[in-house]
Order: structure tokens, then sequence, then C-alpha cells
């Protein structure tokens, strides 16, 4: 089950969200990992789905699940408000938590899906500013 | 077939993916169930927070949080 498509998935998948982000070969600036080399930040956000940092099973005796925690990062240049940033990262919020059902992954069904944050990010570049939200899943397997 | 009186993810039994367990207090099916002895009367299972999630035990990250419940409870084998 790849939860990394999935949070794609949706994120790609809401105009909302995407007309509020960059864009990257004709693309939503939105990247797994991290952004390629070629792509500079700036004017609009960028998001970048992290590697899972947690995803473990939960096995019963009638499920198995897997509990998954994975953080978005948003990115933006640093001109003294971070109103743009903030506001994407809301929404990707608002896209995920509380709303297992809006997710679809293959292999399995969503069962729960809770976020925290947005909170600041480092960067290690001073002219970017940096957010984060983190996803736990829970997802049972088909 | 013998009444199972024992139940581990993981087995044993070598069948114990789809077994049910029941509180015979109650008739309804225990959810989340990881271990059961019927025998000794007593079950673990995942505790969930209050957003119905299993979560990790605070005293042992690596692990889920778990619970022990004392009770009387019969093991069946999907039908």
């Amino acid at each position: 089950m790849n939860s990394t498509a999935t949070i794609f998935a949706r994120l790609t998948g809401d105009a909302t969200l995407v007309a509020m982000l960059a864009t990257h070969n004709a693309a939503p600036a939105i990247f797994s990992d991290r952004a390629p080399d070629d792509y500079i930040v700036g004017p609009k956000p960028c998001l970048v789905i992290a590697a899972p940092s947690d995803d473990r099973p939960v096995e019963t005796f009638t499920e198995t699940s897997r509990l998954i925690t994975q953080d978005v990062r948003g990115y933006d240049t640093d001109t003294g408000s971070s109103l743009e940033l903030d506001a994407a990262m809301r929404r990707v919020r608002t896209l995920f938590h509380n709303d297992p059902g809006s997710l679809t992954v293959t292999g399995g069904t969503v069962k729960i899906s809770t976020v925290t944050g947005p909170v600041q990010s480092p960067t290690t570049d001073p002219a970017l500013i940096g957010r984060r939200v983190t996803l736990r899943l829970e997802i049972e397997e088909a | 077939m013998t009444e199972l009186t024992y139940a581990k993810t993981g087995g044993p039994p070598h069948d114990w993916q789809g077994l049910k367990v029941f509180d015979l207090d109650t008739g309804q099916e225990v959810l989340k169930v990881v271990e059961v002895n019927t025998a000794e009367g007593w079950l673990i299972s995942y505790r969930l927070n209050d957003k119905g999630m299993v979560y990790s035990d605070p005293e042992n990250p690596e692990y889920a949080a778990t619970q022990r419940i004392e009770g009387r409870y019969e093991i069946r084998r999907p039908s």
C-alpha cells in the first residue's frame, strides 16, 4: 500500500489547493521526498511529501492494518509574510483531517486520517520559510 | 474439532487469521484482539485513543498500546 501515492492523489486532485501552488514542468509543484534540483522555490508555495516517519503493522485476528505517520512540508520564499504558505498548509490539513473516505489507496481502505499542524518546518536556506503537517493514517489491508 | 482455548496473532493456532472472540457476558464480539486465553479468562487487545486509533505505548514507543482485560470469552472460527 503506497501512502505517498494516496497523499499525492489527494493533493493534486484538489483544484483549490492547486491554485495556491507554484507549478513545475506544467504540473503543480508537489514533490515526493524532495524538490528536483532544477526547481527554484517561488513565487508561490510548493509542497514536499516526505517519506513515512513511521509505518508499523497493527494486526488482530480479524484485521490487518498499517499505522502510517507521514509529513507534508510546504516551502515559500521569505518575503516577510507567510500568508500564502499558511493558507496552503491549512488547505492540506482540511483535505486530510477526519476525511478518510476521500482517500483512495490501492490494496486497502483508509479507516482513520488525522492531521496535526501546520507548524514551522526548518529550512537550510535562510531565504525560505517552511511549514509541515503530520498525517496519521490507519489503512486496513484488503 | 476441539474447542480453542488459546490464540495469538501469528499463531498458535496456525489458522489464527479470521478467529473471532466473543464476550460471554455481553454476547458481543470483542474487537482489536491480539491474544486470548479462555481457560484463564483474559485477553489482550489494542487500546484506542479518543479518535478510535491505535496509538503507541508511551513507555514503549516501538509498540502499540495494549490492554489486558479479564472476563469470560469464547473463540470462534469463521463459519
